[in-house]
């Protein structure tokens, strides 16, 4: 009796992890198909600027972890303190993102301070943001990308805080409340809207975005 | 020794991710540290144990864990697909290893469990 328990636990066990790795497999296969290149950006070469169009575009690539559990991080160079904090790992670090944005003429609200963090939406151009990967039938949106709790659109604003951001190396690009350090973020809500206050989760649309592990292009052009 | 050092290593391995699990909801602490680390260091704790003790512990101890773990993730994420997900997630984080896809991460996660299933339940003696 013991022996048969034991054989229908481990038969159990077996099937539950072929389940896994079969469902892992598929989750996957967008994921592996790619070589960390979306269309001309790279590793190497993280970041474009576009001047004709008024936007700049850079590589980053989708962690899974935030389909499921919420952050207030939009993008996060991986070699900031905050590279596994968010729903995009960026490959462009901070003072060439906040230097791009300059480069096609957009201004920074530079109105955020670690003081009046919690009292202040941030301001600065407004961006429409757009995200795309190899394979895509289309971009998306930033708001289709990304889940709002409450459903309000995101409205990404060039904060600036670049003496802050280099100051502080979490390597925050964008972020998903009002913040005295990411280069830009969002201005629908104060700081600590989502670790203090907790009124509002945000999470990877897993129903838009590609698998985790996906390299990912995120376009910001300035909102005319 | 290897089979007890073995059994205490996976024993802190499962506590560990119940830790890191229960943790990971505490936003705030979890947007300002990894908290899968917490499975490296349970793991570290259990070889330390066995290297300092000469305890054993029950068969039930380990199955216990074991069995907490996937309910566990069902409750807190309400999603079976977050059972091909989060394990390797979590199993990356706490190896640093940020760049394991997550196919790769589920084969060793399993790996992992069948080999702890043998050094528990496998036809040795219990030391």
């Amino acid at each position: 009796m013991k022996k048969y328990a034991r054989l229908v636990l481990i038969s159990l066990l077996a099937v539950g992890l072929l389940v896994i790795v079969g469902c892992s497999n598929s989750a996957n296969s967008q994921g592996n198909q790619d070589n960390g290149a979306v269309g001309d950006l790279n590793k190497e070469k993280p970041l474009q600027v576009n001047k004709t169009d008024g936007s700049i575009t850079f590589l980053a690539q989708v962690n899974g972890k935030y389909f499921y559990e919420p952050t207030r991080h939009g993008a996060v160079q991986d070699k900031g303190s905050n590279g596994e904090k968010a729903i995009f790992r960026g490959f462009a670090d901070p003072e060439s993102f906040y230097n791009a944005l300059v480069e096609i003429g957009a201004q920074a609200g530079e109105n955020m301070t670690l003081e009046n963090k919690e009292k202040t939406n941030v301001a600065g151009d407004a961006f429409d943001v757009s995200i795309t990967w190899e394979g895509a039938a289309k971009s998306v949106t930033i708001d289709e990308a990304i889940i709002d709790s409450n459903g309000k659109p995101i409205d990404i604003r060039f904060g600036g805080n670049l003496k802050n951001a280099q100051d502080k190396k979490t390597g925050c690009l964008i972020c998903l409340d009002s913040c005295p350090v990411g280069i830009t973020s969002n201005a629908t809500y104060k700081y600590g809207a989502v670790e203090g206050t907790k009124e509002v989760g945000f999470t990877g649309n897993k129903e838009v975005l590609p698998a985790d592990g996906t390299y990912v292009a995120i376009t910001m052009k300035v909102k005319k | 020794m290897l089979m007890r050092v073995s059994r205490f290593l996976f024993l802190g391995l499962g506590i560990g991710y119940i830790f890191a699990l229960i943790l990971s909801q505490w936003l705030w602490l979890a947007m300002r540290i990894n908290t899968s680390l917490l499975i490296t260091v349970f793991a570290c704790l259990g070889v330390l144990v066995a290297l300092l003790t000469k305890r054993s512990l029950p068969k039930g101890y380990f199955l216990g864990v074991e069995l907490l773990i996937p309910p566990l993730f069902l409750l807190l994420y309400r999603d079976v697909a977050a059972l091909t997900v989060m394990p390797a997630v979590l199993f990356r984080e706490a190896v640093n290893l940020n760049s394991l896809s997550l196919l790769k991460g589920n084969m060793i996660v399993i790996f992992l469990l069948v080999l702890a299933n043998i050094c528990w339940f496998g036809p040795k003696k219990q030391s």
